[in-house]
Parts: C-alpha cells; structure tokens; sequence
C-alpha cells in the first residue's frame, strides 16, 4: 500500500518525535523527493505560526504553547528541538520552496484525554499538569507489550534503550534486519537515500507492531482515530488540489492508519468512516489560542519524560550536531570536567575519560551495536567514574544532568506575541488592588488578621515574590517561611511592575501557564531535592511554610505528609526543634493564613514533640564545646513545651519526662544537668532538700573540678536569679567556690568569670553586698603606700616620656595610654 | 579426576552447568567469534551463560540487573579488576563464580578473605620440608591461587576482600598494577608473569562491622560495581520459590508450600529491608540483612520444620517461628524493631487476611511481651 501511495506522489514519513535518526531520514527523504507540499502532524492553526518559525531568529529549543480556555488542565506544549524531525521538515521545506502544513486535529478540538479514560494501561501521573503534557504524547511506545517483550529479549533495559539499538545506532550499511547482531561498524557517510528508506521503512513496521495491539474502542477514546480521519482528509484534498509530490510526517503510530485509510483498505475504514459526511471545511485559520515561546532543554526532558519523545535532550543535541562523528569523547571530558570543577575531592583525569572512552566502546560491541549509544555512554560513566561503593556523588548527578539533559534556552524573534500569561499576571494584581497604571514603586500595608481582602493580596504577593519575578518585596512585618518578625501586626511591601517584571513573566511561561502552575513545578523540585538530600525536618516545614504563605492550600495536605516522614526520620535535635518551633508558629497564624484544617497541624506538631523527646537524650552526650549550644537548646525546649502546651492543648509530658531524666542520669554533660536542675527549681518541682543535695554532690567537696565548674555554669545560665532568690543555692555555689583549691580557681576563673556574667548588673551589684556583708570576702580598698607627691611625680615624668618618644618620632611606641 | 555431582555437595558451576559452557563455545567456534586472550569462550557468550539464551538451552542465572552483567563483562576485557560490592545476599559471589567459570573455564582460583589471611595466602608459601630438603625449587613452592592465576592466565577470585587486613589487602596494588609477582627465592629477577587472561574479581561486603577500609591506591586497581538487592516482588518470590525448590532436592515431593506462604514471607522481607510497606507506612529497618539468600534460608528452615516436626505442609506459623532467627542475630534493638513491624502492619494485616493472621498468632506468642 505503502508504495501505492508513492506511485501517486504522497510520500509517508513515519518518525519518532524528537530522534535525530528520523530527522536525518525526513531531511533525506525531502532531499530526494523533492515535494512541493510538507504536511505535518500538529495542530492546524499552527499553520500560522510558520513565518515566524522558519525566521533565522528562531533557534531551538522553542515550543507552541496551546492554551484553550481558561483551565490549565487544557493547554499543552509542543515543543521542538533541532533535531526533532518536525522541525527538520518545516525548515528544510522553508529552504526548497515548498509549502508546509500542520495537519492535525486543532487542539481545542480533541477531546479532552487527560483523564485517562481511554487507556487503563496509561497510568497517568496524578500530578501531570500541562507543564508536562506534550501535544505529542505516545504512550503506545512505553506501554506496547510487544516492545517489552523485545526489549527483555534484546537485553534493553527499557524501550528507549531499544529504539536507540535498533534505529538510532545503525551503521551505514545497505542491508539491515531488525535482528540486533553485530553489524559493520562505518560511520563515515550521512544517511544515505537507500538507508533512510530502509529507517524509515523499519519504524513503520515498528510502530505498526505496536499499534495493532490495540483495540479499536480504545483507539477512539484514546482520541486517535478522530485526528487520523482529519489528517486523512487533509492529505486526500492537497492530493486533489496540486500536482507534485507530498511529504507527508507524522508519529509513526498514526501512519498505519492513515496509509490503510488514502489506500482505500478495508482495515482503514475505521478511520474514513470517523470523517463527517460533509467534510471538514476549510483549514483552521488564524493562530487561535497558540503561541511561539522559548523552551529549554530541562523543560523538554521533563515532557518527554511522560512518553513523548527521546530522553536526554543534551545527550542527542550533540549526536545531532556531531553529525557522523562520535561524540562520546567530547561527553566523557565535559562530564570529567564538570565533577572536577564542583571543587570537591573528587577528581577525574585523563586516565578515567580514556578508560570511560574504551568501556563504552566495548559495551557497545558486547551488545552488537555499530555505534556507541547513550545508555553504552551511562554505563561506562557507572563503571569508571565511580570509584566507590554508593551510586554516584551529587558532583556527578549534577554533571549528568548538565551534559544528558542540558540547560540551553531556544530563541524566538523578538516581536513574537507574549503568551496570555502576562496579561493574566496583571489582571490578577490589579484585582488585588495593587495599583500598576505605571511603574513608580509603590507600598502597601497588609493587616493581616482582621481584613479577609489583605490576606488575598498577602498570598499573591508571596507567590510572586517566591517565582522571582522581580515584582515586590516585603519590607517588614511577619515572615512565616523564615519565622521572623512575627511580633508585628501589619506586613508591609513594596512594589512596581517594570518591564523587567514582563520579561521575567514571559521567560517563566516555559514552565507553565499560570503562576499557579509554574509556583506547583518549582515546589515539585524543592520537594524531590529534599527528599535526595536527606532528613532534614527543619526543612520541610520550610516548604510547608512557603507553600502556606503563597495560597497553594491544594497542596498542603501532601506536604503534612511529606513532613510527618521527615519528622519520622529526622534524629537532628536542632533541626526537629526548629521544625517543632516553626509548626508552632503557623498554627498560631492559622487564621491569618486560612489554613484550613488545622487538626493536621495539630498532629504534626504531636509528631516534632515526640521526635523531640526522641532526640533529648544525645543532649547529654554533648561534648564541652557544645554547652552552651546544649543549655540554650534546653531553654529554648522548656520554653517551646510551655508554648505548645498553651497553644494548642497538646501532652508535652513527654518532652518533659525526656529532660527529668536527663537530668536524673548521672554521666550526662553536667553543664545540661545544672541547667535542667536551676530550670526546675525555678518550677518549684524540686524541694528546698534535693536541691540542696544535689547541689552539694556536684559542687561540694570531693566533686570532680571541672564537672562541678560546668555544672554550675549550666545552672547560672539557666536561671541565673536563683543565685540571689533562694538562699540554699546562694549557701551551696558560695561553699562550692569557697572550697576550690587556689589553683584550681585561677584554672577556671574565666569560666566564672563568664558564668557569673549572666547575672543583671543589678543583681551583680546586690550579690556583692551580699557577699561583703556576709564577711566571708572581706573588699579593703587598700593603697599600696604611695603618697600624692609621688603621684604628681609620677605624672610629671609619664609626659615628658611621651614628649621625648614623640621627638625621636616614636610615637607609634607610645601606644595608646601614653 | 573431578568427582561427579552425586558425591560433591557444591560442585564448581563449571561442573555444574558443564553441558551449557560447551554448547556456547560450539556456538562460538561455529559463529567464528573472537576470543579475547586467554578466554575461553567469547565475551557475547559469557554474557548469554549469565543471562541465559534460550537457543542453546542456556538457564538465565543472575536476574534483574542486565547492565551490570555488561559492565562486569567489560571490565574484565580490561586491565582493572572487577570489584563486586553489595548487601550480602545479592548473589555477589555467585555472578563472581559464574563470571570466572565462563571466562577462563575454572572458578577454583579464589582466596577467602578473613582476618587471619596472609600474604602467603596471596603470593605464595613453601612446603617447608621439601625446602629444606631441596632449597627453593619450583617443587618446594606452594602457589598461591594468584600465583597460579597469573601463570596460567586465569580469572583469581577474591572474596570478602574488605576482610583482610588493610597491609594484607596492599599486597595485590603491585600485582594488579605491574601484573607479575616477584619471586626472589628463585634468583635475580626472577618473576611470574601474568599471561593474558589474568584479571580479578573481587567482591566485597561493605556493611559487616570489622571491615577494614580499602586503600584509595587499591581501589584505583579496581571498577566498582554495586549490586542491589532484587526489588521486583513477583520475581522475588518466584526465585524464592525454585531455589527452595532446589534446596529441597529430593524431599521436595514429601513438603507442599503455598503460594501465598511465600509471598508472605517476600513481602515481610521486602517491607523490613526497605523501611516502607507497600501502601507506604514507614517501618523501622533491622540492622540485620534481610537479603533474598536470607528469606530462602527462612523457608528452607519452616519447610523442615514442616517435613520432620509437622505435617509437610509449610504454615505461616513456621515461619514466623523461623523468622526469630534471622532476627536475634545482629542487633538486639532488631527483636523491638520486628516486634513493632508485628504490632503495626501485621496486625492490620490479619485482619483481612488468613495466612496473615496465623502468622501474626505465631508472632505474637513468641514476642509479645
């Protein structure tokens, strides 16, 4: 049928999306065809956007934005990249002349598959939003059980991996089976008109095998059957309308249809008999709901992350640019050089890039591969790179994703329509009652407690101030997300929407097409670092806090989730306080930040205080360094379990038994017990005879010297006031001091020093007299027998000293009492 | 001179699986394939004997990681040494074996690492009343499998290398780097060679306490490879399966198992190895491996218990019974640990399901306090 359909001038072009194998094959084809029409797959009002595609400005990686409706679920991108066969075809039919098509079902016209409904076997993410639906979706690939079954058989971990085997690293040969032995290894020609057919032949039949898989009532719900009856119609009318060949580039997984459909088969009458009686009409004209933007190659992975389209946008950049030549070598030295220069100890060579260079060589041998291939390139990264037990240094992942995935940004020219994002953005603002009729910085003051409509204008202004437009910042009043300035009542900020705020707008809109969307994204990358990085509780009330502070109320239950795991597992004290301290204070917002259910809030902080009690213990095996980060942690504990107690009614008896015991165990740090034992006299816990007790075990005689300094510096610093308010302690520390040995005391005077100065002045001055009145330290204030004559000598001589260092030009000597 | 199957315990897998390796090296000399030097089959077919090809009858053996299988093949192309890391349990010294039987026909050169290996064990010793007798001679000396390896270019295995002394472990930076050992004894200059066909595999198990830190010199000798323990369910359980199977030999036939018995068994496994149930409820992890070799052992041990103290029919009893012994063997914090794995998913488990609810009765009795 295939060559039917040649004989009669419609040439099929059956490709993958975004394989440079295909691109090569279509420029081919086109090459030696010579249409005068090129009909691709995609959406019809695409048409309009040509002009501005075929423009020298636009460089790839670009993408069409469809929006359709107000709803983010309906839009969806269609990107391009410069190895993309669609994009080979537009361009090079731009340069012979011939006009080009988009010949696709308009995209508010297809049905609204994002549910799923169609294909049970699709299992949609539920989190797929349109920042990731790609216009050109072909699930059919990831889920053909033919293709698995290949890809076990062939040894391929998955089914890239096998499109990569059998298509994109194929020789230069003439002959080719789809039986994956070694073939010859030449490199050395382009595609060759005979091999491109052969390619192109190839995914045909691949792709056919795929389709025939499926049922015809899944076909339709899955929405393709409508779409091939269009794009059938389509051909069949520029068919009739012009003479001249047709190149005609669609996903392979639709060839089949339309081929059996023109050819006027039997089996295509499923999709003939999908096309209206009258026809569709007229093509769509004008560029509806679509628009050119920049699109960059991390953005690109992630789409095709769900199905559409090749993995590693970096990786088959180079194998395109590198045309017939390998580019490993150049991928292996940028890796190197990337770890080397993240500046941690790990080092890669020469010696590793070579021994890289000739594993990837091997492996692709051992698996009968003509080229070097990009899992061929991974492995060999896996073996030689890493010289040690784990997976991968971080230095290394990020290098990986530098070099596989790529940061480059498309261009588009410079007078291309701004996606409707923009004017959305302002709408929005202006319906906070922000005023934005220019660009003169402006400010506002947001009471946040007792104005519904204030608390709405904070939430906008977070989100935008989190995407980093550049549009405002707050100036002062309650941080939720840092935990500062919470005393205030008001939130004050500053704004101004400056070109600049457009242009940030514009960049941002490849991630999405709200600011919803793109705030949803950029947490999706702050929640998964923090799942690599490790436990970390403190953090993830963080982004619980940020999400709260921006509106995004959706998603707070997942991350009361997300949270409650870290908690689980986080055994840092430090950071399951500051996560306890953090919670605490969002619950106490709870009204100014609508946070709705605030029973999960509840059971969170439940949660920090029982990690908390988890964690009290590793205070008392704090070394001596560490005292006073342990005392102030005690403070601020005994403070945050009063706090939680109050506020929300919930048992901190268990923090509370944590530090009695802490307190009880005899080879804790002894700064901790001395802090613990003045926190609880102060509660009146401890009668006047255990105080007592305890304080002359460890500061009376026969204590040890050091632990007894430590102790007692603990205690000062927990509750310095004791020292005067309660004579047993005043009884016990002045014994304790008394008792030291001389030098010991000069030892640890500084440490007395230092304990002792927690006290007020006031209460220095009141312990002084209390001591001198005591006559336990008698003060004399002696003078040593000198006269006021000497003095007046003593005077006389001080300055002609300075006088005669000053006239030899010494003054420096003089330093500064002279 | 090699004994038959019947009377060995453990025969050598080039004994083993004898009737495959010949049929791939027929295949390799029918297909005109290239050998590397010293190898005795090519490096195609080494890779079709660990993961199987149905053509010539060839049993896949190592299961669910197929690029590893690559590397290692490739890195024994090389001139680094394999080193094979992992949780004990992932079938390192297995691969180990299967690699060294595939490439030089002979998985018999190896050393056991241990606390007390020498460098005699790694270089070579004498017999010392030949030496006296004779002086050194070739006769005299007792030849390391190293020594024997480079010789006669044949894969060395190494196991358990993180076991040996660091000092000991250095002995092998020369040898791999300069690829020959000195022998003095035997007069100036006096070396063995390695022949091509000489390379190591060494595995290591990084999580044992007492295991010396390798030195980076050493490590540079070798291509690290992990292996992870098998994280699809299903064919957990079906491997579980064949190797209890296996084990059983001949009492095979007198012991019935249900499916469902093992599957309980994989799943506790799998759920305490990695610290998640399958709905997401996190779980504490025992110190204590919990690695697939393990869970075999488990079955094994319920599956006598059923065939001589039962009525041949395994329960989730036995197991659970069994399961305290794998258990108490690390950490005794592991006892508390299993007791809250008990108390918190199986409960609720048992609820719904009857081979779940006998073994949480078991459970229960035994560590309920």
């Amino acid at each position: 049928m295939l060559r039917e359909l040649e004989r009669q001038g419609v040439h099929f072009a059956p490709i993958r999306h975004h394989s440079p194998a295909c691109a090569r094959a279509v420029s081919t084809l086109i090459d030696e065809v010579v249409p005068t029409s090129v009909l691709i797959e995609g959406p019809e009002e695409y048409t309009a956007l040509l002009s501005q595609l075929t423009r020298e400005e636009t460089v790839p990686p670009v993408a069409i934005l469809s929006t359709a409706g107000d709803s983010a679920v309906s839009n969806g991108f269609y990107p391009l990249a410069e190895y993309s066969p669609e994009w080979v075809a537009l361009r090079r039919a731009h340069e012979i002349g011939a006009t080009a098509r988009f010949i696709d079902l308009a995209w508010d016209a297809r049905p609204d598959t994002s549910n799923g409904t169609g294909n049970a076997a699709e299992s949609d993410d539920a989190n797929e939003t349109a920042l990731t639906r790609s216009i050109q979706a072909e699930r059919y690939l990831a889920h053909s059980a033919t293709i698995t079954a290949l890809a076990a058989r062939e040894h391929c971990r998955d089914h890239d991996e096998l499109w990569d085997h059998l298509f994109e690293l194929r020789g230069d040969t003439g002959a080719t089976d789809d039986d994956a032995t070694a073939q010859p290894r030449d490199t050395s020609a382009q595609l060759g008109a005979a091999d491109a057919r052969v390619l192109l032949d190839d995914v045909f039949v691949w792709s056919a095998l795929a389709r025939l898989e499926y049922e015809p009532d899944v076909l339709v719900a899955e929405g393709s059957i409508p779409r091939e009856a269009l794009m059938a119609a389509r051909i069949a009318e520029v068919r009739a309308a012009t003479t001249g060949p047709i190149v005609v580039v669609t996903g392979a997984f639709h060839t089949l249809a339309l081929v059996e459909a023109l050819a006027g088969a039997p089996e295509g009458a499923l999709v003939r008999d999908a096309a209206p009686a009258s026809g569709y009409g007229a093509p769509r004209d004008g560029t509806g709901e679509a628009w050119l933007i920049r699109f960059d190659q991390a953005r690109l992975d992630a789409v095709s992350g769900y199905g559409a389209g090749m993995p590693s946008p970096g990786y088959y950049s180079r194998v395109w640019a590198s045309g017939n030549a390998d580019p490993t070598r150049d991928i292996l030295l940028d890796v190197a050089r990337a770890v080397s220069s993240a500046k941690t100890t790990e080092l890669l060579g020469i010696s590793d890039v070579t021994a890289a260079l000739i594993a990837a060589r091997r492996l692709a041998d051992l698996r009968g591969r003509a080229r070097i291939g990009r899992t061929d390139v991974l492995d060999a990264i896996t073996s030689t790179f890493i010289k040690d037990d784990d997976s991968g240094s971080p230095s290394l992942r990020d290098a990986l994703r530098l070099v596989f995935v790529g940061d480059r940004l498309g261009e588009v020219p410079p007078d291309a329509a701004a996606p409707p994002m923009v004017a959305e953005v302002r709408r929005r603002v202006a319906a906070a009652g922000l005023v934005i009729a220019d660009s003169r910085p402006r400010s506002t003051s947001l009471d946040l407690h007792r104005k519904p409509a204030h608390r709405e204008r904070s939430r906008l202004l977070n989100l935008l101030e989190f995407l980093r437009v550049g549009f405002a910042t707050r100036t002062a009043g309650p941080d939720f997300v840092s935990g500062r300035g919470l005393g205030r009542l008001f939130q004050e900020w500053t704004y101004a929407w400056t070109p600049l705020v457009e242009a940030q707008l514009i960049d941002a809109a490849a991630e999405g097409t709200s600011l919803d969307e793109i705030a949803v994204a950029r947490f999706a990358r702050a929640e998964r670092a923090l799942a690599e990085n490790g436990r970390s509780a403190s953090e993830a009330v963080a982004l619980l806090a940020q999400v709260a502070v921006v509106g995004l109320t959706d998603h707070l239950p997942r991350l009361v989730l997300v949270v409650g795991q870290h908690l689980d597992a986080d055994s840092s004290l430090m950071s399951v306080a500051a996560a306890g301290r953090r919670l605490l204070q969002l619950f106490g917002a709870r009204d100014e930040l609508q946070l709705g259910d605030s029973e999960q809030f509840a059971r969170l902080i439940e949660k920090a205080v029982a990690a908390i009690a988890f964690a009290v213990p590793t205070l008392g095996e704090m070394p001596q360094t560490d005292d006073d980060a342990a005392v102030s942690m005690i403070v601020e504990l005994r403070e945050f379990a009063s706090r939680v107690d109050e506020q929300t009614g919930l048992d901190v008896e268990p923090v509370r038994r944590e530090l009695e015991r802490l307190r009880s165990v005899a080879e804790s740090s002894p700064a901790v017990r001395g802090a613990l034992t003045a926190l609880v006299a102060v509660d009146g816990a401890l009668s006047d005879v255990s105080l007592a007790d305890t304080l002359i075990s460890d500061l009376g005689a026969g204590a040890d010297v050091d632990r007894a300094m430590r102790f007692l510096s603990g205690f000062l610093r927990a509750a310095p006031d004791l020292l005067l308010r309660d004579p047993v302690v005043f009884d016990a520390i002045q014994v304790g001091v008394e008792q030291l040995p001389e030098e010991a005391f000069l030892t640890y005077l500084p440490e007395l020093r230092r304990s002792f100065g927690w006290l007020r002045p006031v209460e220095t001055a009141s312990l002084a007299e209390r001591l001198v009145g005591r006559g336990a330290a008698v003060l004399t204030a002696t003078s040593g027998g000198l006269t006021s004559g000497d003095l007046s000598e003593g005077i006389v001589l001080h300055r002609a000293l300075a006088t005669a260092l000053a006239a030899d030009g010494l003054k420096g000597w003089a330093g500064e009492t002279l | 001179m090699v004994d038959t199957s019947t009377t060995e315990l453990r025969p050598p897998a080039e004994v083993r699986f004898a009737d495959e390796l010949t049929a791939l090296r027929e295949a390799d000399v029918a297909s005109g394939a290239l050998l590397p030097p010293g190898w005795v089959l090519s490096p195609r077919s080494v890779r079709s004997f660990i993961l199987g090809d149905s053509s010539l009858g060839v049993r896949q053996k190592f299961y669910g990681n197929d690029p590893l299988v690559d590397r290692a093949v490739v890195t024994l192309l090389g001139r680094q040494g394999l080193m094979l890391v992992g949780e004990p349990g992932t079938a390192k010294s297995m691969l180990s074996e299967l690699l060294a039987a595939a490439i030089s026909g002979d998985s018999g050169l190896t050393i056991q690492g241990t606390a007390g290996t020498t460098e005699d064990h790694i270089r070579y010793s004498w017999n010392y009343a030949l030496l006296l007798a004779e002086g050194p001679t070739e006769r005299a000396l007792v030849p390391s499998p190293i020594y024997q390896g480079l010789s006669r270019g044949r894969v060395v295995r190494f196991e358990e290398i993180t076991r040996c002394a660091p000092e000991i472990q250095d002995t092998l930076v020369s040898i791999l780097s300069e690829k020959q050992l000195m022998v003095p004894e035997f007069g100036e200059g006096a070396r063995v060679a390695a022949r091509p066909g000489f390379t190591m595999i060494a595995t290591a198990n990084l999580r044992d306490r007492g295991v010396n830190e390798m030195s980076s010199a050493l490590k540079r000798r070798f291509t690290f490879e992990t292996v992870h323990p098998i994280s699809d369910r299903a064919f957990e359980i079906r491997l579980v399966e064949e190797q209890l199977t296996a084990e059983l030999g001949d009492l095979a036939p007198e012991i019935r198992f249900d499916r469902s018995v093992i599957e309980l068994l994989v799943t506790a496994f799998a759920e305490l190895r990695s610290g998640v149930t399958a709905d997401g409820t996190p779980v504490k992890t025992p110190q204590t491996v919990m690695s697939t070799a393990e869970a075999v052992n488990v079955a094994y041990a319920a599956a006598l218990d059923a065939r001589y103290f039962g009525e041949g029919v395994v329960t989730p009893a036995a197991i659970a019974r069994q399961l305290a012994g794998v258990a108490l063997k690390d950490d005794p914090e592991d006892a508390k640990r299993l007791r809250f794995y008990v108390d918190n998913v199986v409960r609720e488990r048992a609820r719904r399901d009857p081979a779940w609810k006998q073994f949480f009765a078991a459970a229960t009795d035994l560590w309920a306090k």
